[in-house]
């Protein structure tokens, strides 16, 4: 559905997007992860069209982004990283406006606000919205022509616990009915509970490329984290899963009676995103 | 085409909802009509009708079309435009027109209430649309080049100060200096509206210059587009 070829970009003399080649297939959810700074929202703009790459190709449906862009504007929608609304208008205006431009019915404007539970706001100035709600709202912008491909910077960056889980189970439902998604997310737990694949970014690179398990596979380290009696204090020790020495330390404090508890510990995302791109702020 | 005037709709709402903008559309009436008022009672021949519709001009179409571009595009709602089915062209006529609207409403009430309707209204119109386009468009260029809001405002103003001012100072230099004010397009409508208003129809040289002053800054507007 999705192809990118050696794609770049450079801003003056900054290269923000390095070589980047991968494709998304149809239906997929893509998780991009990376630090601030790491080129995720670049790229995003690049595969929308809103920015030309210095160099390298993006295919969308087969069709060149750049030469084909209002062809594939029809079929692509975009939740963008700030609530870029209009911020007089009401809900039901900033959805009409964009309605009435892609030629959507009106009907189809209620059934969206519906699913996402804005009818009741509908007539509230987009100013006087919480984040949440403005959130909604982008979201339901980008559905109205019911894009083939939708494309989310952070959709829950900001958000309270609660709201961010309504917009994922959002998410999951557009999944379903075979929508191709691409997300940026700073959530770990959001990247894996969501995505089919996940590509990690640093420094305008993709470092690693996978689904979450193979991610964790790879880079992660499980462990066993026990807590036991020893000369009357309790101690806390984590083990690798995978080293030969661990069964014999947990043979030994169970065999003498000293473990209180046991625990296996699996490698986290964050734990792979810690190894990939280091802890140094970028 | 169609597009376009969904867009143009949208805007003029939105502009309306912004009380600043109804200021600069008010201002210039109000303004003619105090001070022509006063130059009448006081006998002086200084700041004609002529003036004050270039005001009007000047003032809306700069000050309302550069500084709500670049709040557009700092805010990014342009580009939640540039994705949906509108061309970066349609976006930018369909902006264009809000303001040309708004600025030829200013500009014929200015007319109106200080003239009165006659004959000169038709031809003067003319010169009211060409004008309000070279504004409209000298505010979509600033609204393209200039990266922050507050600058913005502080370019607008001063472009929209310099075409101004340049009509009420001319007339008081030597004669051999017009061949060189003749290039101003302020100067091209004020000059045109005078001699209309006065009964000497229009100007040759004036007149023809406008249109290329559009067209060559149409041009510039697609070139900053392509990027
Ligand atoms: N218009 C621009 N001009 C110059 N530099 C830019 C521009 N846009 C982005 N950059 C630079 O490109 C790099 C990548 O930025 P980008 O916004 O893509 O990062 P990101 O991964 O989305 O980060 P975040 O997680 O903070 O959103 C940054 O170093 C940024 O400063
Ligand atoms: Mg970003």
């Amino acid at each position: 559905m999705i192809q990118l070829t050696e794609v770049s970009k450079s801003f003056q003399k900054k290269l923000a997007v390095d070589r980047l080649s991968f494709s998304v297939g149809k239906g997929e959810v893509f998780g991009f992860l990376g630090p601030n700074g790491a080129g995720k929202t670049t790229t995003l703009r690049m595969m929308t069209g809103l920015l030309q790459p210095t160099n390298g190709e993006i295919l969308i449906n087969g069709m060149n982004i750049s030469l084909h862009k209002k062809n594939l504007h029809a079929q692509i929608g975009v939740v963008f990283e700030l609530p870029n609304l209009y911020a007089r208008s009401s809900v039901r205006d900033n959805l009409i406006l964009f309605a009435d431009l892609y030629g959507v019915t009106s009907n189809r404007v209620i059934e969206v606000m519906d699913s996402l539970q804005l009818l009741e706001r509908q007539r509230v100035r987009v100013d006087s919205l919480s984040k949440g709600w403005k959130q909604r709202v982008l979201i339901a912008r980008a559905l109205l022509h019911k894009p083939k491909v939708l494309f989310l910077d952070e959709p829950t960056s900001g958000l309270d616990p609660n709201s961010a889980a309504l917009i994922r189970e959002y998410i999951k439902i557009i999944k379903t009915e075979g929508t191709t998604i691409v997300l940026t997310t700073h959530d770990m737990h959001e990247a894996e509970e969501l995505s089919d694949r996940v590509g990690i970014m640093h420094a305008g690179r993709m470092v690693a490329l996978d689904n979450p398990q193979s991610l964790k596979n790879d880079y992660g380290k499980a462990e066993i984290e026990t807590e036991y009696w020893q000369d009357g204090e309790i101690i806390k020790t984590s083990w690798p899963l995978a080293d030969e020495a661990t069964k014999d330390h947990i043979y030994q404090l169970m065999t003498s009676g000293q473990m209180i508890s046991l625990h296996s510990k699996e490698a986290s995302l964050a734990d792979v995103f810690a190894v990939l791109t280091g802890s140094e702020l970028s | 085409m169609n597009n376009v005037l969904k867009l143009t709709q949208h805007e003029f709402r939105d502009l309306l909802r912004n009380p600043s903008i109804i200021i600069l559309v008010v201002l210039p009436i109000f303004m003619s009509k105090v001070i022509i008022t006063v130059m009448d009672q006081s006998g002086l021949n200084f700041m004609l009708l002529s003036t004050w519709i270039l005001f009007a001009q000047v003032m809306v179409g700069i000050m309302i079309t550069g500084p709500g571009l670049i709040e557009e595009r700092e805010s990014k709602t342009f580009d939640a435009l540039l994705i949906s089915p509108l061309s970066k062209g349609q976006i930018i006529v369909a902006k264009g027109l809000t303001v040309l609207i708004l600025s030829l409403l200013s500009q014929t009430i200015v007319f109106l209430l200080n003239y009165g309707l006659s004959w000169a209204f038709w031809p003067s119109l003319l010169y009211m649309i060409l004008g309000g386009i070279v504004f409209v468009e000298m505010g979509i260029i600033i609204g393209f080049l200039v990266n922050s809001s507050q600058n913005g405002s502080a370019v607008s103003s001063a472009v929209m100060i310099i075409f101004f001012l340049v009509v009420t100072v001319y007339e008081a230099l030597p004669n051999w200096t017009y061949p060189f004010f003749v290039a101003w397009p302020s100067i091209e409508i004020s000059q045109n509206l005078n001699s209309i208003l006065k009964g000497d129809g229009l100007l040759l040289m004036e007149s023809l210059l406008l249109p290329l002053w559009i067209v060559g800054l149409s041009l510039w507007i697609s070139r900053i587009g392509e990027e």
